[in-house]
């Protein structure tokens, strides 16, 4: 292995386990966050889990692995070798496009119509208005909320 | 000069990125979304964009259909879902997986994750197997579970809920890093815990698995995948010139079987590695990508500037258009004159206005007649999980506290016979509809359901909130309240 190409390797490793640390610093962050929130709500149900404070005081750790993160990023990318267009290997005459087979053609068809004629009675049974009430809405819980 | 353009030549982002790009743009074409904390309300909403996009994200124009469809799936015991699966037919007929390759938001934050410069896991047996997950989600998360809990009267899209990182994404982080939100970080708890932690992962993998929601998760690529064989566009396989040379699965990064499969996404990195030239990108008949040099390629230059220039047009309309500023609104109304020491307003601390509602039983609730109780305000609506969740703690609750006012409101965005869904439950709640939406507006009820409020004895607010409350949080805000 040439002493470029040795120098990268260690660097997308390097960037690797940077990635992987800073994944589990943030999971173990949150994790972290929740267990101390979840015993002040057992005090006070009204406790505030993720407040700016508590955050802030989680924030070191993975703002120093980011920063490390950041270094290796360079690093990684310097020791690209640069990019050059790749020239397409050889290839036969492209032939005509093909056409669909009937039975395709008509099983396609079908279901297009199909298609067509239930969003069409979507439409007069008010299907179309209740997926504006739902996407003009935020419903917490399904975004993760809570 | 030559320097510049071999680096360009290089570098140039390729046709189906600045496709990625542009879609994920034209979906979130509401930018001011983001300035102002909150999402985009107008009626185009109710189209469904074809890729996977939340529509809780503060820039989303459009409805995402994996989320439509649960909860199409959640309200069919009142309404059958002809509109979601018609559109989602509609979709997997014309375009297939090319959606994933070419339209997809998510599909193109993976790829950008994938682009870090680590170590690669290669695709293998385990990651064919492991594409199944995602037809295993599709039937339990989003048919199964949101099907069964339809009959039990309590709509939950599953997949929402726990698993999708495009919802945590661009929905939940997306409003709560607008400083105006900053009061719903009272909502967050394990959930928001779960599924950021859930998003980490996916992140995570994404970096070292080429597109790993994608191939392992998603059952918006799944159902597109049931019909990507029949889809119009994509990339085709012409078996009469095909010699099974294995090119195109040794250069495809999904885990595909064959080209044009349920796993295929039309990328389009196989068509120019084929030493055969048998796969071509096609619409029906058409050759949209043919690599034959000379007149058709000079023919397919001059239609590309010019879907290029109506393409353009597009988005520059849509970026306009969903990013003017709102008309004046109407001078607020002015403050009632408060004729104790409170402001009046909606406001933790300021007394709530006077109002009233004709209940569903034929009484009417006045908020002034009620002046020394305690007063709970719960806004739910039929087709909102959480809010038919915790109406069991309100009436618990009104049972426990006779001497609580309660009233259970149903917002204005109503979706079925609120009677008709009333009379099939036990409640025992006061309840009543907020037809025109103005006693939400009062209340100051935005575009989060639930949201609670609770007044003391005189009428004061005390807390004004979105997002589901627990029986310890009532009975602690009853306390304060009394």
């Amino acid at each position: 292995m040439s002493r470029p190409s040795r120098f990268r390797r260690g660097a997308e490793l390097a960037l690797g386990a940077l990635t992987t640390a800073l994944a589990a610093a943030l999971i173990w962050a949150v994790l972290d966050l929740y267990l101390a929130g979840r015993a002040l709500r057992e005090t006070d149900p009204a406790a505030v889990i993720y407040s700016r404070e508590a955050v802030a005081a989680r924030l070191p750790l993975p703002l120093l692995l980011l920063g490390l993160w950041l270094g290796a990023l360079v690093l990684a990318l310097a020791a690209r070798p640069g990019k050059r267009p790749r020239p397409a290997p050889a290839q036969a005459a492209p032939a005509q496009a093909k056409a669909p087979s009937r039975r395709e053609a008509l099983l396609r068809g079908g279901l297009l119509g199909l298609a067509l004629l239930l969003v069409l009675l979507g439409v007069l049974n008010g299907g179309l208005r209740d997926v504006l009430i739902k996407a003009a809405n935020i419903c917490t819980e399904c975004i993760g909320l809570g | 000069m030559d320097k510049l353009k071999s680096w360009w030549s290089a570098h140039r982002p390729s046709t189906r990125r600045l496709v990625q790009l542009y879609t994920a743009l034209l979906y979130n074409a509401h930018l001011k979304g983001f300035a102002e904390g909150e999402i985009y309300r107008g009626g185009v909403k109710g189209l469904c964009v074809p890729g996977l996009n939340c529509y809780s994200c503060p820039a989303a124009v459009g409805a995402c259909p994996l989320g439509a469809l649960q909860n199409a799936v959640a309200a069919s015991a009142s309404r059958p879902a002809f509109y979601v699966v018609g559109v989602l037919l509609l979709f997997g007929l014309t375009l297939g997986r090319v959606i994933c390759g070419w339209a997809c938001p998510m599909g193109l934050l993976q790829e950008l994750l994938h682009k870090l410069p680590t170590p690669k896991l290669k695709k293998s047996r385990l990651t064919r197997a492991l594409s199944w997950v995602k037809y295993g989600l599709l039937a339990l998360l989003v048919i199964a579970v949101p099907l069964y809990y339809a009959f039990r009267r309590t709509p939950l899209p599953a997949f929402c809920k726990y698993i999708c990182p495009a919802g945590t994404l661009e929905g939940a982080l997306g409003l709560l890093l607008h400083p105006a939100n900053g009061d719903k970080l009272g909502l967050l708890g394990p959930l928001f815990s779960n599924k950021l932690i859930v998003l980490l992962l996916i992140a995570l993998a994404c970096v070292f698995l080429y597109r790993a929601f994608c191939r392992f998760l998603c059952p918006l690529g799944a159902l597109y995948g049931l019909m990507t064989r029949l889809a119009l566009l994509g990339v085709k396989l012409d078996a009469g010139r095909c010699t099974d040379c294995g090119v195109c699965r040794a250069v495809c990064p999904m885990d595909i079987r064959r080209v044009g499969d349920r796993e295929c996404i039309s990328c389009g990195k196989c068509v120019s590695r084929c030493p055969e030239a048998a796969i071509r990108f096609q619409a029906g008949k058409i050759v949209l990508h043919d690599l034959a040099p000379g007149a058709a390629a000079k023919r397919n230059t001059k239609n590309r500037i010019l879907a290029g220039a109506l393409a353009l047009a597009l988005l520059a309309g849509a970026l306009v258009g969903f990013n003017l500023p709102a008309a004046s609104r109407e001078a607020s109304e002015p403050a009632e004159t408060a004729s104790q020491s409170e402001a009046v307003g909606n406001a933790v601390g300021e007394r709530l206005p006077d109002f009233s509602v004709a209940m569903m039983d034929g009484t009417e609730f006045r908020l002034s007649d009620h002046r020394g109780q305690p007063v709970l305000l719960n806004v739910w609506a039929t087709w909102c999980g959480p809010c038919v969740k915790e109406l069991p703690y309100f009436a618990d609750f009104a049972r426990a506290h006779p001497d609580a006012a309660l009233l259970a409101l149903h917002g204005s965005l109503i979706t079925e016979d609120v009677a008709a869904w009333l009379a099939g439950t036990d409640y025992g709640l006061p309840f009543a509809v907020d037809a025109d939406g103005s006693l939400s507006k009062l209340l100051g009820v935005g575009s989060m359901l639930p949201h609670t409020l609770v007044l003391d004895g005189r009428g004061v607010v005390i807390y004004n909130a979105p997002g589901s409350v627990t029986p310890e949080l009532l009975e602690q805000l009853y306390q304060k309240a009394k």
